[in-house]
């Protein structure tokens, strides 16, 4: 099974985001559920939606912050996993 | 055949709900004393209160829920949650139930020289806020706490008549939470996702479809960016009220024009 980490994401057609100073709030306009990312998670979404993966996301934006790159790549991967299992993004068809 | 979307219980007994009927219009009843509905437009078809209701609990219920639903159709923002005012400017209190927003509104009124402006829902217009509410309604339990004072009748849960204004200038909106009993009242601001996703828990909303969402998600957007965020953290503790109502009013509201 693919490592979420190393999945093209997009995000579905019934999902809607709005950005509020660097945070963003997702809303699924079927469910209702709503769901906040801090401003790494904005940036993740980000990295996300112009069709790089959060491993990808991860190499870019090491050394940025105090945090071994091991540690960074799982918790983005963490994130990235709760994204979906939310059906907050889903996988892009891959390029042919 | 109405399909229920949404479902406020007590004790395992209806007391409101939201659905929507076969031929595509909203209804929001209370099961046995009244029921709104409504054309997704906005068009009220009917407005039910039964008879037996009492004068008071109908203009509640008409001021309050039943226009913060109508409004949400028409996109105008109608927030759960408690309002007071000082000096000309008001601040919306919010929070879940059980975060003490009518005790803390009470309180304010009582101790720090506030008038209410509304108990349980809070609309927004273009100049500020008005109130679904003419007074307090509190719980025997917080009525209790104020039963000391001479505005309280001990067997009424109704206080203070609320103060009958037309629109009200917004200081801030404050997220009620509480802390540990030997903590003092603080006052701190609130950023970006928390700012929003707390005004959007309290919105009122009766089209429970992805326009509506939408709509919701937009006006708790624009509202966030116009009005500061504060959060209010005080210890569950009867006995601070007073002193926590006059911290919050005096960090965020202008004196009173009758201060000395």
């Amino acid at each position: 099974m693919t490592d979420p980490a190393d999945l093209r994401l997009k995000l579905p057609t019934n999902v809607f985001t709005r950005r509020f100073e660097e945070d963003v709030v997702l809303l699924d306009l079927d469910s209702g559920e709503y769901f906040a990312l801090d401003p790494l998670g904005a940036r993740l979404l980000d990295a996300l939606v112009s069709g790089k993966t959060s491993n990808e996301f991860a190499a870019g934006i090491d050394g940025e912050f105090d945090v071994e790159e091991g540690r960074l790549r799982a918790d983005l991967g963490a994130l990235v996993a709760e994204l979906l299992k939310r059906k907050l993004v889903e996988q892009a068809a891959p390029a042919l | 055949m109405i399909r229920w979307l949404a479902t406020s219980r007590h004790e395992g007994h209806v007391v409101h709900r939201i659905g929507r009927d076969v031929d595509g219009s909203l209804v929001a009843e209370w099961p046995g004393a009244a029921h709104l509905r409504a054309r997704r437009d906005g068009r009220v078809l009917e407005r039910y209160t039964a008879a037996s209701m009492a004068d008071r609990e109908r203009r509640r219920l008409l001021r309050g829920p039943f226009a913060a639903l109508e409004r949400s159709l028409r996109n105008e923002i109608s927030l759960h949650g408690a309002a007071v005012a000082r000096g000309g400017r008001a601040i919306v209190l919010l929070g879940n139930s059980g975060h003490g927003k009518s005790t803390l509104a009470a309180a304010l009124c009582a101790y720090a020289g506030c008038t209410l402006i509304a108990d349980d829902v809070v609309h927004w217009g273009a100049n500020g806020i008005s109130g679904g509410e003419e007074e307090h309604a509190l719980d025997a339990q917080s009525a209790s706490i104020f039963a000391g004072e001479n505005f309280v009748n001990s067997e009424a849960k109704t206080l203070f008549p609320a103060e009958v204004v037309s629109e009200v200038p917004v200081e801030a909106l404050v997220l009620l939470t509480f802390v540990g009993p030997e903590e003092s009242p603080v006052v701190s601001s609130v950023h970006g996702a928390d700012a929003l996703t707390a005004v959007l828990a309290q919105g009122a909303r009766f089209a429970f479809d992805p326009a509506g969402r939408r709509a919701e998600l937009e006006r708790a957007h624009t509202l966030v960016q116009q009005i500061p965020t504060r959060r209010f953290a005080r210890a569950r503790d009867w006995g601070a009220l007073a002193h926590g109502a006059n911290v919050l009013a005096d960090a965020l509201l202008p004196p009173s024009p009758t201060s000395p």
